[in-house]
């Protein structure tokens, strides 16, 4: 897991948890609450629903009061129901209509004391018919709200019932009368928005799209007449409450979480970006600027400005890299003095060699002139070609010698144009070779020979490594390289496909006189590396056996135009 | 326990009604029809009352004959008509300056009722002899003058002048009173509310029509309706006509026209067994107040139904489909087209007569006189 990914998860952790559960505890409390609040409500609402029900029960009860009083003293009633006139029991018949629809009631039905129909006006055509069972039921029920579901032509009605009686000529009848119990009246009943009331006869169930919690009850006496068989029995009157509001609470609670959990989540993505960007921007220069340290390249500027602890980090790294710089002066140095005696012991073995055969020579001619002098000519002749010999050899030696110190006389210098002669006089043999420049590069100041010295012998190397194979590829390129602030590089390398090297083979490189080539002076490595130092610049080898050989001058590019230094 | 559906097959009887008989003119309305004479100085305008007028209106727009309240065939498009001696070709001749021939027979060919009417009465041809004279051939033989030339559905506008001028309104959903107390000249209604108030009206006069309605319940499917009373079928009728109606009623008498049918060829009515009933209900004619009346009292003596209101347009389909439990309607107690009437019907339904029903006219005083026409409507005699 990157760091970066380390800290958004430690900033989500510190700011959505006490966040996811502070919305869970809001949330919890208000519904508690809100579910309180509810139920003293419903409280208030059943308490209000008795009351209006007994209210619209004396309701009924005044208007029937009021229509018996009536009733009692009409005459054609008189006629009809007592004497039995027939030209009367038309408006005996039609009574219950209009009385009903004139004292707004919604069922209304005059019975006499058999039970027999003599008047419905929820139910015209049902006169004759006997029907003792509502009159009874409502009278004997026992509260002052009663329930009652009566036939009608096209169905039936369910009625909030009362029932009140006279007397005429010694007969008694009854008038039954009520209020449709119909979802006017019951919404009525209701008037909080959030509260249903609805009526359940024995065997119903609330709809199953009503939505709403049965939170309270009122059980009332109720008759079914328009069941096949009727007895009575209990009705419910439940009071549900909606959980619109509620829910809608809570959605809404809930959306306004989600976006604070998510502005959250965005800001601490954010957050971790910024604080990562703080912290692991400054370690990863650090570690890019450590990375690119080695012995030919310390110049890697660690100075910094920062007293935290990337500061010192870095100051530590700027001290260590300047040891190291000290380090690797006091080690070239001794490479080089080593360098320098095993050579000056190399040339004192060398001399040696070429002077020994002329010492002899010399004490040849000494003791023939001193024992045969006459001979003297002759013997010089005979041993002039062992002179000649020694000295094309010391001359040869001192050639070879003088190789490696040429002087170096610095100018603005093409390295695409030195690449090119380089690789155009070249033998590549069995070897492909090929070049990849680029375009615009900077040129260098250099000593043309010497850069042609150091591509020789490269291009050279690769292509003899080579030599043994059937074949293969060598490539020159060149590239710009960013430099550390001191100015853009130019890199030259020369890549073969040759059999690389061991890390020993590597170890021993740039020693003086170190091959593995027959025939091969142990030369070549050597010079270029120190050319390179000359021009101030840097040589890396990147070899592996079997993977080829890479190897990398790096030269300060100038600017254009700049002048040669 | 009275089952309905036993109740309907003893009501057998040929229908005795006067039928028409050939008569190539009797100019004079026979006295026995004549519902108002009439004033001198009477009303050059006539004010129809609301509905049903239906009567009245059809004696503007008049078919080749009509028949008169004894039966008699009386001239109308036609003034004059016989037969070959098949009995199958009928010549009408047209008045003279009224219609022509090919143009009535243009106008039948138009109308599809009047088409089905034709097909019905078994008419084959209708063929124009010329501008007054029109061929008319029967598949059947008729010895007497068709009773399809009366039939309403053939009626065209008359052309001549009638020196009255009907003075049509039309008082849908008020109260008919309404109508009177506005100037209405003529009203025929079944409100006894209504007869009562013209009654206490001196300018008013109230002529009791015939019995010209039956209202009768068909079950469908021949599964009779068991009723909760006990009372033979003349005694529950009798009750029926007294109390569940407020129009004036009494129990249906035959004979029933549809007892005896005369031979329709096949009815595309779909059989019993093939019926899918899809309500429990007794409907009726939602804006017929009797059959409600009617359909209500019957539920009332059931157990488990109800009642159930169908327009017009939803009654028609739903008594052929005979997809609800039973239906009360009402029929004229005479019909031209019988065959026509009964295409509508269920096969192998039961049909039990309840009520005969008539309506009141109402005529204000100085109106032309009113005769009364075979089917019960009402004719208002042209000033001559």
């Amino acid at each position: 897991m990157s760091f970066r990914s380390r800290l958004f998860v430690a900033f989500s952790l510190a700011v959505l948890v006490p966040l996811g559960l502070l919305a869970f505890g809001l949330r919890r409390e208000l519904s508690r609450r809100l579910t309180a609040d509810y139920e003293r409500r419903v409280s208030r609402a059943v308490g209000s629903i008795r009351q209006d029900l007994a209210r619209e029960s004396e309701s009924v009860a005044g208007r029937l009061a009021a229509l018996v009083g009536d009733l009692a003293a009409d005459n054609r009633f008189r006629l009809a129901a007592v004497q039995r006139d027939p030209p009367s029991r038309r408006y005996l018949l039609d009574y219950a209509e209009g009385a009903m629809r004139l004292s707004g009631l919604a069922l209304l039905q005059l019975q006499d004391s058999s039970g027999r129909i003599l008047s419905s006006g929820h139910f015209r055509n049902e006169y004759d018919q006997l029907r003792p069972d509502l009159p009874r039921f409502v009278a004997t029920s026992g509260g002052p709200v009663t329930v009652v579901r009566t036939r009608t032509p096209e169905g039936s009605l369910l009625a909030l019932a009362r029932v009140d009686s006279f007397a005429a000529a010694g007969r008694r009848f009854t008038l039954t009368g009520g209020a449709a119990l119909e979802d006017r009246l019951l919404k009525r009943l209701s008037p909080d928005p959030d509260l249903s009331v609805a009526l359940l006869a024995p065997g119903d169930s609330l709809p199953a799209h009503s939505g709403g919690e049965v939170v309270s009850a009122l059980d009332l006496p109720y008759l079914d007449l328009a069941a096949a068989t009727t007895s009575p029995d209990t009705a419910r009157l439940v009071v549900t409450q909606s959980a619109g509001t509620l829910v809608a609470l809570r959605r809404s609670l809930d959306a306004w979480l989600l976006a604070a959990l998510g502005t959250t989540l965005g800001l601490a993505m954010v957050g971790a970006a910024w604080m990562s960007s703080r912290i692991s921007r400054p370690l990863t220069e650090l570690a890019e600027k450590t990375s690119a340290i080695d012995l030919d390249r310390m110049d890697q500027d660690f100075s910094s400005q920062r007293d935290d602890e990337i500061g010192a980090l870095s100051r530590l790294l700027g001290a260590m890299t300047e040891r190291l710089r000290l380090g690797s002066t006091r080690l070239r140095e001794a490479e080089r003095r080593l360098a320098v005696g095993d050579l000056a012991r190399q040339v004192n073995h060398d001399v040696k060699n070429g002077l020994v055969p002329i010492r002899n020579v010399l004490r040849h001619f000494a003791q023939v002139a001193q024992e045969r002098p006459e001979t003297l000519a002759a013997v010089f002749e005979e041993r002039r070609a062992t002179l000649d010999s020694s000295v094309a050899y010391l001359e040869t030696l001192a050639r070879n010698y003088a190789r490696l110190s040429p002087g170096m006389s610095r100018e603005q210098c093409d390295v695409n144009a030195v690449v090119e002669d380089v690789v155009r006089a070249a033998s590549p043999g069995p070897a492909t070779l090929r070049t990849s420049l680029a375009a615009h590069l900077s040129p260098v100041s250099a000593d043309r020979l010497v850069l042609r010295r150091i591509l020789e012998n490269l291009v050279v190397n690769a292509v003899e490594s080579l030599a043994s194979a059937a074949g293969g590829w060598v490539t020159v390129s060149t590239e710009p390289v960013a430099g550390d602030g001191l100015g853009p590089w130019v890199r030259i390398t020369v890549t073969d496909t040759g059999p690389g090297m061991t890390r020993a083979e590597l170890d021993r490189a740039f020693d003086d006189f170190y091959t593995t080539k027959e025939g091969g002076s142990g030369l070549g490595l050597s010079i270029v590396r120190r050319l390179v130092l000359d021009l101030e610049g840097t040589l890396r080898i990147d070899t592996e056996p079997g993977a080829g050989t890479r190897v990398a001058v790096e030269l300060p590019a100038l600017a254009d135009g700049a002048a040669a230094r | 326990m009275l089952a309905l559906g036993a109740a309907t097959g003893s009501g057998c009887g040929r229908a005795s009604a006067p039928l028409p008989t050939t008569s190539p003119m009797v100019p004079a309305p026979a006295e026995a029809c004549v519902l108002t004479a009439g004033e001198p100085g009477g009303l050059d305008t006539v004010s129809v009352g609301p509905l049903p007028f239906e009567g009245l209106l059809l004696r503007r727009l008049e078919s080749p004959i009509r028949f008169d309240c004894l039966g008699q065939p009386r001239p109308g498009l036609a003034t004059a008509w016989s037969s070959d001696s098949s009995g199958r070709s009928w010549t009408l001749v047209l008045a003279a300056g009224g219609v022509a021939a090919a143009d009535l027979v243009s106008e039948w060919r138009a109308r599809g009722a009047t088409l089905s009417a034709l097909q019905w009465a078994g008419v084959e041809s209708m063929v124009p002899l010329d501008r007054r004279r029109l061929v008319v051939t029967l598949r059947r033989p008729s010895a007497t003058v068709p009773t399809i030339f009366a039939d309403p559905s053939l009626a065209v506008p008359t052309l001549g002048d009638g020196g009255v001028v009907l003075d049509l309104v039309s008082h849908r959903g008020d109260d008919p009173r309404d109508a009177l107390d506005r100037g209405a000249d003529l009203l025929q209604t079944d409100d006894p509310g209504v007869v009562e108030y013209a009654a206490s009206r001196p300018d008013l006069l109230t002529v009791e029509l015939p019995w010209s309605r039956i209202y009768l319940l068909l079950v469908p499917d021949g599964d009779p309706i068991e009723l909760s009373i006990e009372a033979d079928s003349a005694a529950f009728r009798a009750a029926l006509a007294r109390d569940a109606v407020r129009g004036a009623a009494r129990a249906a008498e035959p004979p029933f026209w549809w007892e005896h049918p005369p031979a329709c060829g096949s009815t595309p009515s779909p059989a019993a067994a093939g019926r899918q009933r899809v309500g429990g209900a007794i409907a009726y004619p939602l804006r017929d107040r009797t059959a409600r009346e009617l359909a209500e009292r019957i539920v009332a003596l059931s157990d488990g139904m109800t009642t159930k209101g169908l327009e017009e347009a939803d009654l028609a389909p739903a008594l052929h489909a005979g997809s609800e439990r039973a239906y009360v309607i009402s029929l004229a107690r005479r019909v031209l087209v019988p065959c026509r009437e009964l295409s509508g019907w269920p096969t192998g339904a039961i049909i039990v007569p309840l009520i005969d029903t008539r309506s009141s006219l109402i005529v204000r005083r100085g109106v032309p006189a009113l005769t009364l026409e075979w089917d019960g409507s009402v004719r208002l005699e042209e000033r001559r």
